[in-house]
């Protein structure tokens, strides 16, 4: 039988559309990550207690940002659709946020740790005494949950963001570490990388589906 | 009569085929709501690619053969029409599936 008519490929397809296909979630990661990428600059501007604060209110408005631009831009174009509720659904849900969370805990861990601290420009010291366990660790981690999301719901970029984003994390930490480098480059590379990819799946998205009319 | 007993019986699976299902858009429309618990009119067009009316006319006759029940209603100001499987309608995708399945076993000797 055909590609289309195989279930899982058309629930893959559907999972896909709802998710993936206006690159609005490629936007929210892309600007997620410009933040964590500049996390230490705001951090010797703001200090760290108020740069946590400014880090946690601009994602919130980030995140409440992405579902106002899905309700009213996306959802008009693509449709209105309710998946059928399954306990492989659930478990699905439940997999992915512990992932998530998981990921960004990581994350905060490598880039917030003392270990990770700039050193003053001009005094970089080369140290080969730092171990590189949670950044394998993370990289790993983002690896397979981008990989899972990726297969489970049809969209293959996210190997590559999970990889990449893994990858630019460890060269973050590595150059901050023995280069003093005071900004995350290599992840602000692989975030603006991201945001172009979201920008051209908006775009494509917004041609693709004009807004209708009326319904037939 | 002679004719009729010497018929494959893998070939009077496909002359048992639901023909209402057969219908290469109506199986998409219905492969598409079979997955979902509930979609709208402009999700439909956009995860099947059929026109409007072509969608509409499909729709119609799958409504009255009570494989599918359409709800017409409001989402603010704006009409939305939504769309969902019936339980007739489900076991109808389901027996097509395995019908098919026995044929494309059969074919492939």
């Amino acid at each position: 039988m055909s590609e289309m008519t195989d279930l899982r490929q058309v629930q893959k397809r559907i999972y896909q559309m709802m998710s993936f296909e206006d690159g609005l979630f490629d936007l929210l990661l892309g600007t997620i990550f410009i933040l964590l990428a500049i996390y230490p600059i705001t951090r010797e501007i703001l200090g760290p207690e108020w740069n946590i604060v400014l880090f946690l209110g601009v994602l919130g408005l980030l995140v409440v940002g992405q579902l106002a631009l899905r309700y009213f831009i996306s959802l008009p174009r693509i449709g209105y659709v309710r998946p059928r509720p399954s306990p492989k659904l659930r478990l699905l849900a439940i997999f992915t946020i512990i992932m998530v969370l998981l990921t960004f805990s990581l994350l905060l861990v490598t880039l917030l740790g003392p270990g990770s601290e700039a050193a003053p420009s001009g005094t970089a010291e080369i140290s080969t005494e730092r171990s590189y366990t949670v950044e394998l660790i993370v990289l790993l981690v983002l690896g397979g949950l981008f990989s899972a999301m990726g297969y489970i719901f049809g969209a293959s970029r996210m190997y590559l963001y999970g990889w990449l984003i893994g990858l630019a994390n460890l060269a973050s930490v590595y150059m901050t570490h023995n280069a003093g480098w005071s900004f995350n480059i290599p992840l602000a590379v692989v975030a603006g990388l991201i945001l172009i990819i979201g920008f051209v799946h908006l775009g494509r998205f917004l041609r693709k589906y004009p807004l209708r009319t009326q319904e037939a | 009569m002679e004719g009729k007993a010497s018929i494959d019986p893998g070939l009077r699976n496909l002359a048992e085929v639901d023909r209402l299902v057969h219908e290469p858009a109506r199986l998409m429309i219905l492969m598409v709501l079979y997955t979902v618990e509930s979609a709208d009119f402009t999700f439909l067009v956009n995860a099947t690619e059929l026109t409007d009316g072509n969608l509409s006319s499909h729709l119609s006759k799958l409504e009255a053969a009570g494989y599918v029940k359409i709800e017409k209603g409001y989402a603010g100001k704006k009409p939305r029409t939504t769309l969902q499987l019936t339980e007739e309608g489900r076991r109808a995708v389901e027996a097509y599936s395995s019908t098919m399945q026995q044929v494309m076993r059969n074919l492939s000797k």
